[in-house]
């Protein structure tokens, strides 16, 4: 039976169904996450971030969806499909806070890179939309890697406690947090998704 | 068209505070005619923080929808208070140039926010402590603000430099801020002194922070010595004091129970004083101050000392001390009796107080006076109530003299430093292990702490020592066994003491924990480690040491076993101290610190691998979490792709793919904990080549021509998607499969740039500046061919137009005529056709377009025909007014075989015409068409287009009609005659052809037209002679002869006319003569002619055959003389006869000259002779007609 010629979606509209996917699935990632007891274990401070970084995914992804309807892709409510269910299965059976907080940055690592270079191949018009999210994207990033940071390798009451927020708290940082949290100088993009991966569908329009 | 935004109710400020919100309202309206709609967006320095609720709207015609615009600005110093200007765009889909933006402002609004730290938190000092005082103005607004502490004991004064300053937003200022004790404290343990600091704004709250000054004492250790032999000495002299110069001392009072109840006590004992006071009028003199000492400020526990009291008095005379209470301030330490006696109890400080009531009168002298001792003597005694002291209770303990105050109330104190006494507490040092190092320290009880050690007696262990100073036996025993000594401890007071006492060191197997470090555990993984120990005395027992931190939770330690298990529940490092004792007596203890790092379980959180370029370096870091590091890292299953590796120790893969494909393969993370926890992930690393883009070069297009063009690339993954940056050429779109496609609709060449991304992850890209040059349609213009003819050369240029010159023609179909070719540079097709008929070929333009050149096809034909031909039979003569007759071209060949027929030069003669369609001439020629010859050119033209020719130069002689005169000739017989019968003809064409039968021995000559000859007529009668003169003349009558000429000109016309000939004979004119001369014998009788002038005239003239024509003859006519007379034709001859030799006898006549010649012999004299002489003109052409004359002559013999 032959199959019917393959419709490419526009540069514009694969990326966006890619990036609106990806955040789908922080979205889906961060919700299970705050539901599991692990998360618990990394304190209120933890807690708060991960409920508020999943509303601003949330809105991510309705800003990237909102960008496919002006340029007649169709929206994409499912999350991305490559990464979905590993991220599932793994949020399943962890159930310290590193694990879950290491989850959740290597997705935020994914879609800071992904954006990225994506900012790169796009059009002028959705440069600064990716590059904006990027960062957001990236703060989480460090955000999380500076947590991982803590609750592994110490003092973990930084982030469990309320100490961190004192500034006695603060002098007790360890030294290197600033290198492990933002650990590029120059933001990498090896690791960005492909293109036509968030796609569910090659439709031109809604 | 267009929309339009309005605030509602004219209210376009708002006032939102930083980290607030607030709203706005407008409302849009669609003021277009067609549905639309609406983006809105916020513009301006609110853009960041302010948005739009709904951002797009759709509106039907008229319709408006309201909107809501949301301030939330962040609570940052960097939001600055004031009206920041915004808009709210509008814009309309529909129509773009319709949008708008109306304008407001937001009124941001300030706030404070103060944040004040310490650092340090607290410092040490002597004189004084620095700080860092750290003032952070988190508000957007500048503060400022003024430093100020205080500290709840006043023990402080405070230096903040600055003390007031301006602090910007967002800014942090670092004031230098110094605590300094207002009194000196000399000596004694280190003592907190609390403070706080704060920072007020000038609106707002103050803010706070809390510090503390660690104050010691400012006497050096070296000083106590010194202090201490000077306090021996003084207390010497105190000795001699009271022993020898004792001093008036009024009272010494028993110690009062404890500070409490003396304070109470003293409270109440101010009270009765002052009761006193006003119930006696003159009381004693009463001190202004009192003034406590001790002997020495140090006394040893268990002993007393006495204190005494000092009132200083404002009249010279002194006065009487009040009865005084004593209380200590810390009875545990010292008490003092109510007579002054202090007892010290234990280490430590304490305050003796004495406090009295003054005398009412009294007056607080501003000058105390000289000191006046007095006994504290039982006075009105003390109060039992220790707790009720006569007076407030003294605040400042460093101070030994107090002012009376106005309330009449009165005291002194003294700080008394209680010292106990000095004892070697450790006798029995811990158990030295042999070989281990050693540390353990001496001990004294008691003492100021200020202690010298030395072995006073033994010695101590081999490989120990001690240090004097602290007490420290270290060092590494060599040697097992117990040994004893005596150390001697000095304490440097005061009071200088010493002690002394024998230690006991054991020194034994050591016992050590031969654990040094624990692996780590994991969460949720069960956990058992033993801890193990060595020498010492077995069993041990295990603990972990107090206060030196925990097990990770859900580990517990075994004691007896020493077994640490359990499974640990959370994640971390957990540092702790376990000992282990041994069963010795004494038992022998050994720590070791240790952790136990609990990590999360191992896992490999990569979660993809990205996909590797052939033949570019390739480096990703594999990444685990939990289990204890470091992780060894290796391939369990399949492989890597060739030319990568695994480092085993960091999990890099690494290294430079060589072949292209996919490989999957599963990662084995283990870590080093034992057993070693283990993680598998299962990747694929898919290898492709480098994204290349193949198009370099693009093929040019044609202005409305369909153009269709692939970009292609290499390498990647597929599909690639394809992108521009630049403008195509208008009519031309670039779709993301990477074909160009439309219909140019602009020439010129239009560069931009592609960009090709794949769909590897990441993706590769890669882009190429290539341009489009578009130009006009290439297009053969010639639209056919003309025929060719065989044998004709031939030569026609196609031609086109368009595209890119130059241009290459081919045959791509079909086949030229044979003898024909193509120029594939100039589109020439030349040669000669060979053969008829009709070759059909498509022939074919390229331009030369790079990469491409465009094609333009013809398909077309050459019909290949014969040359043109006819004949064109000879035209013959135009007569005028001559039908002519139907001319008609013959033999036609060539061509289409469908021709056309024109004179093409020339004309035909008047009355003529030609047929187009068959070439024939034919009409009557006009009676007045011009004569002569008529020229044209006769031309034949086939049907094609163009078309084939044949023409042939033609002439048409018009003629007169023929006409012939009838001849009416005249001739002269035997005289030439000649005369052209041309001039009786007119008209016609020559040559004319003459026929008619002989007239008169004349003969036409058929194509001169001439008559000719020598007419020959009869002479009837043959003449008739008549004398003329002397001559004689023979007329002959003329005779008329009349025949048919026939004059036929050259095209065949003839007219026979009669032609009439009249013939007429010459008269023969001849002279006789008149006599002739005798004859004698002998004479020579010769060349006698009869006539003069030798011959006649006329006549038929002498004949071809006949000299003059004519012929003599004589005849006799007679006769006479005496004897016959011979004659000859009746000439003379010899009287004998005629006979004898011819000549001698006879004379004869010359018939052709008419001489008479010849000789006679005997002639007689006399005779004579006549005859006649006959002249005959024979017709020479008619021998028949002759003309005869005669005449007679007479011959005389003489």
């Amino acid at each position: 039976m032959p199959h019917p010629a393959l419709v490419i979606a526009p540069l514009d509209t694969q990326v966006l169904q890619t990036a609106a996917s990806l955040e789908n699935l922080a979205v889906t990632s961060y919700r299970a996450a705050d539901r599991l007891a692990g998360i618990k274990h990394g304190g209120p401070m933890l807690a708060e971030f991960v409920a508020r970084t999943s509303s601003q995914h949330a809105g991510h992804a309705e800003t990237f969806n909102a960008a496919l309807a002006r340029a007649g892709g169709r929206q994409q409510h499912a999350p991305d499909p490559r990464y979905a269910s590993a991220v599932s299965r793994a949020l399943a059976t962890r159930t310290d806070a590193a694990s879950i907080v290491s989850i959740l940055q290597s997705l935020e690592d994914l879609k800071t890179q992904t954006y990225t270079r994506y900012a790169s191949l796009s059009s002028p018009g959705l440069r600064r939309l990716f590059v904006s999210v990027a960062i957001v994207e990236a703060e989480h990033s460090a955000f999380l890697l500076a947590a991982l940071d803590l609750l592994t390798a110490g003092p973990a009451d930084l982030l469990t406690t309320s100490a961190g927020l004192t500034p006695a708290g603060l002098g007790r940082l360890p030294a290197t947090i600033g290198v492990r949290a933002f650990p590029h100088a120059f933001y990498p993009t090896a690791g960005a998704s492909a293109i036509d991966e968030g796609a569910v569908g090659t439709g031109a329009s809604r | 068209m267009g929309v339009a935004v309005t605030f509602d109710d004219d209210n376009v400020s708002v006032h939102v505070a930083p980290g607030g919100r607030a709203t706005c309202s407008l409302r849009v309206q669609n003021t277009g005619m067609t549905v639309d709609g609406v983006l809105l967006d916020v513009l301006g320095d609110v853009g960041d923080w302010a948005s739009v609720e709904p951002g797009e709207v759709n509106l039907l015609p008229g319709a408006s929808a309201p909107v809501t615009v949301v301030f939330a600005p962040p609570r940052s110093a960097a939001l600055a208070p004031g009206l920041v200007p915004f808009g709210l765009r509008a814009m309309s889909r529909e129509d773009p140039d319709g949008s708008q933006i109306e304008e407001g402002t937001v009124q941001v609004e300030e706030f404070s926010d103060l944040g004040v730290s310490l650092v340090p938190k607290s410092a040490t000092g002597r004189r004084s402590a620095r700080f860092r005082l750290i003032v952070e103005n988190r508000g957007n607004r500048p503060e400022h603000l003024m430093v100020d502490a205080s500290d709840a004991d006043v023990k402080l004064a405070f230096r903040a430099r600055p003390e007031t300053f301006t602090a910007p937003p967002g800014a942090a200022t670092f004031v230098r801020f110094t605590a300094v004790p207002r009194k000196t404290f000399f000596k004694g343990p280190n003592r907190s002194l609390p403070f706080e600091v704060s920072v007020h704004p000038d609106d707002g709250d103050p803010v706070a922070a809390d510090g503390v000054m660690l104050e010691r004492q400012i006497l050096p250790g070296w000083l106590l010595p010194v202090l201490g032999v000077a306090l021996a000495l003084a207390a010497v002299i105190i000795a001699l004091w009271f022993v020898v110069l004792r001093p008036v001392v009024h009272s010494a009072a028993t110690a009062a129970a404890d500070a409490g109840h003396a304070a109470k006590s003293a409270k109440s004992a101010a009270g009765s004083a002052s009761q006193a006071a006003s119930s006696h009028a003159i009381p004693p003199a009463s001190p202004s101050a009192l003034d406590v000492s001790v002997t020495s400020g140090t006394i040893l526990t268990s002993s007393t000392e006495l204190a005494t009291v000092t009132g200083s008095f404002k009249s010279t005379g002194g006065g009487t001390l009040p009865t005084l209470v004593w209380t200590s301030s810390n009875p545990k330490v010292a008490t003092v009796s109510q007579t002054g006696v202090v007892t010290g109890v234990s280490a430590g400080s304490a305050t003796i107080t004495a406090t009295g009531q003054a005398k009412a009168s009294a007056t607080p002298s501003p000058t105390p006076s000289p000191p006046t001792s007095a006994s504290p003597g039982p006075g009105p005694g003390p109060s039992p109530d220790a707790t009720q002291p006569p007076g407030p209770t003294p605040s400042d303990t460093t101070s030994s003299t107090l002012t009376a105050a106005r309330s009449s109330v009165i005291s002194g104190s003294v700080t008394v430093n209680v010292v106990a006494k000095v004892a070697v507490s450790s006798t029995v040092l811990p158990e030295a292990a042999v070989g281990k190092s050693y540390s353990a320290s001496l001990s004294a009880a008691g003492g100021t702490g200020a202690f010298t050690w030395s072995v006073s007696k033994g010695s101590l262990p081999a490989g120990l020592s001690l240090t004097p100073g602290t007490g420290a036996i270290s060092g590494t025993p060599t040697k097992l066994g117990s040994i004893s000594f005596t150390v001697h401890v000095a304490d440097a007071g005061p009071p200088t003491q010493f002690a002394t006492g024998v230690v006991t060191i054991a020194m034994v197997k050591p016992l050590a924990i031969s654990t040094s470090a624990l692996p780590g555990a994991a969460v949720g993984v069960k956990y058992s480690q033993a801890l193990a120990a060595i020498g010492g005395t077995p069993p041990y027992s295990w603990s972990v040491s107090p206060g030196s931190g925990n097990l990770p939770a859900g580990l517990a330690l075994d004691p007896a076993t020493g077994a640490i298990t359990g499974t640990p529940t959370t994640s971390g490092t957990s540092s702790f101290v376990v000992q282990v004792a041994d069963s010795a007596k004494p038992s022998q203890t050994s720590t070791e610190s240790l952790s136990i790092t609990v990590t999360g379980p191992l896992e490999l959180t990569t979660l993809s691998l990205p996909t590797a370029v052939l033949d570019t370096r390739y480096s990703q870091m594999l990444a685990g979490l939990g289990g204890s590091q470091p992780y060894t890292w290796s391939i369990s299953t399949g492989s890597l792709p060739v030319g990568l590796t695994l480092s085993p120790t960091t999990g890099v893969i690494s290294g430079t793919p060589t072949t292209a494909g996919s490989s999957t393969f599963s990662i084995g993370l283990a870590d080093s904990s034992h057993p070693a926890l283990l993680a598998t992930g299962t990747f694929t690393i898919t290898v492709v080549s480098s994204l290349v883009a193949m198009t370099s070069q693009l093929p040019s297009g044609q202005v409305g021509q369909s153009y269709t063009t692939q970009l292609v690339a290499s390498g990647g993954i597929k599909p690639y998607v394809w992108s521009v940056d630049g403008t195509l050429p208008p009519g031309l779109k670039l779709a993301p499969s990477g074909a160009i496609t439309g219909t140019p609709t602009a020439t010129g060449m239009f560069p931009f740039t592609v960009q090709a991304v794949d769909s590897s992850s990441p993706p590769l890209s890669v882009t190429a500046t290539l341009s489009v040059t578009v130009v006009s349609p290439l297009q053969i213009t010639t639209t056919s061919l003309p025929e060719a003819v065989t044998g004709t050369s031939y030569s026609q240029t196609e031609q086109a137009t368009g595209g890119t010159q130059p241009y290459t023609w081919s045959v791509s179909a079909g086949n030229l005529p044979l003898g024909l070719s193509l120029s594939p540079s100039t589109g020439a097709i030349t040669g000669t056709a060979l053969s008829a008929g009709t070759s059909a070929f498509t022939i074919s333009v390229k331009d030369a377009g790079t990469p491409t050149s465009h094609v333009a096809s013809l398909s077309t034909s050459i019909a290949v025909v014969e040359p043109l031909s006819f004949t064109e039979p000879n035209l013959p003569d135009a007569v005028q007014g001559v039908s002519y007759g139907d001319v008609t071209p013959g033999h036609l060949n060539g061509g289409s075989g469908t021709y056309g027929w024109s004179i093409t030069s020339g004309a035909l003669p008047a009355g003529l015409s030609l047929d187009p369609s068959t070439g024939t001439i034919s009409g009557t020629t006009s009676a007045s068409a011009a004569l002569g010859a008529q020229n044209f050119t006769l031309t034949m033209a086939d049907a094609a287009t163009p078309s084939l020719t044949d023409s042939q130069a033609e002439t048409i002689t018009v003629f007169a009609p023929l006409q012939v005169t009838a001849p009416q000739l005249s001739a002269t017989s035997g005289a030439t005659f000649s005369q052209n019968l041309n001039s009786f003809v007119t008209g016609g064409r020559a040559p004319y052809t003459f026929t008619a039968s002989s007239i008169g021995n004349l003969s036409v000559d058929s194509a001169t037209g001439v008559i000719s000859g020598t007419p020959d007529a009869p002479c009837p009668g043959g003449g008739s002679a008549q004398s003329v003169g002397s001559s004689i003349e023979v007329q002959c009558p003329s005779s008329f002869d009349t025949e048919s000429l026939t004059v036929t000109d050259a095209n065949g016309n003839s007219i026979t006319v009669p032609m009439s000939l009249t013939l007429t004979v010459a008269p023969m004119i001849f002279d006789p003569v008149s006599s002739l001369p005798d004859i004698s014998d002998g004479d020579n009788y010769s060349q006698q002619t009869v006539v003069n002038g030798m011959a006649p005239t006329g006549g038929y003239g002498p004949s071809q055959n006949d000299i003059g024509g004519f012929s003599f003859a004589t005849s006799k006519v007679s006769t006479s003389g005496a004897k016959p007379i011979h004659d000859n034709n009746g000439l003379p001859c010899n009287q004998v006869g005629c006979s004898g030799l011819a000549g001698t006898a006879q004379l004869n006549i010359d018939s052709s000259t008419g001489e008479i010649s010849g000789s006679l012999g005997d002639v007689i004299h006399g005779q004579e002779w006549t005859f006649k002489v006959t002249i005959t003109d024979v017709d020479p052409l008619s021998p028949g007609n002759t003309i005869t004359a005669s005449f007679q002559l007479s011959i005389t013999a003489a």
